[in-house]
């Protein structure tokens, strides 16, 4: 067995990917805290931080809350300066027809119709798809978030639509929370296919930056596009 | 003209107090939830081909 290793994410892109984890944490926690989550009459986060601080813990809340969003948003248009600007990373990220096709492959597997199955190029079209999804839930829960705050409101002008002030204000604080219970869903579905047995080397890579060749040769494509692994003989 | 119509058939103020949104919320969450059980129950009973070659 050989120690040969293939780069996967770099060093930027790793510090990129546990920042996001640290500042939707701290997002989540104020977050639920300043919605004051009623569980069955409980309400376990404005309880917790009362402990810690006492009863005037808003400002510091709503200090951290923005201080994150910044640190998330900030680390958005990096991300999007480093890896399409510098690393020239873009259509590559995007779910292509081959990628539909090979998908349907898959998902026949998964329903036990097929037993062709598909390696995939870096990511798969599950994969851009939720990349393509956390995009947009987190610019319109940064964009409802800075519409809810006097300080950040100019960030998102729209002062020239005829809305009333209570109008935007109801639907902007339903957006942001309404779109949070969606980012958790898909933060939860990211969580469980990372840690998987089968993706474990991936999970590893994430602090690494490498994968072994030899498990890189195995489950993915060696061109762009995927490549159609086919039905093992029955003897076989 | 047509967002203030909207503007007032769809602000109703006082909404948060009967906190709707911790229902549909839940129902988001639970949906995914569910979905990743499926996912894993399903692939423990077939798992994905090995690949021999």
């Amino acid at each position: 067995m050989s120690n040969q290793t293939v780069q996967r994410y770099d060093l930027i892109q790793r510090i990129y990917h546990w920042a996001n984890l640290g500042a939707l944490l701290v997002l989540l926690w104020t977050g639920l805290t300043i919605y004051d989550l009623n569980i069955f009459g409980t309400r376990p986060f404005s309880s917790f931080v009362t402990t810690l601080v006492g009863e005037n813990f808003m400002p510091l809340i709503f200090g951290l809350h923005i201080y994150a969003a910044f640190a998330l948003l900030g680390g958005l248009i990096m991300h999007i300066i480093y890896d399409t600007g510098i690393k020239g990373i873009f259509w590559s990220e995007i779910p292509s027809k081959a990628d539909f096709k090979a998908q349907n492959i898959l998902a026949k597997n998964f329903l036990g119709i097929s037993k062709e199955y598909v390696k995939f190029p870096k990511f798969n079209i599950g994969q851009k798809m939720l990349h393509i999804g956390f995009a947009i839930v987190i610019v319109l829960i940064g964009a409802t978030g800075f519409m809810m705050s006097a300080n950040y409101r100019f960030l998102v002008p729209i002062w020239w639509l005829p809305l009333s002030f209570d109008f935007i204000s109801f639907w902007a604080r339903y957006i942001h929370d309404m779109l949070t219970f969606v980012l958790i869903t898909m933060v939860v579905m990211h969580v469980y296919f990372g840690v998987r047995r089968e993706n474990a080397p991936t999970f590893k890579s994430m602090f690494s930056g490498t994968v072994p060749k030899e498990y890189q040769e195995k489950h993915f494509s060696s061109s762009d596009e995927p490549e159609l692994i086919p039905a093992p003989d029955e003897e076989g | 003209m047509i967002l203030q119509a909207l503007s007032n058939v769809f602000y109703t103020p006082n909404v948060w107090q009967n906190r709707f949104v911790d229902e549909i919320g839940l129902l988001i969450v639970t949906t995914g939830i569910i979905a990743v059980t499926v996912h894993f129950i399903v692939r423990h009973i077939r798992p994905p081909i090995k690949e021999s070659h």
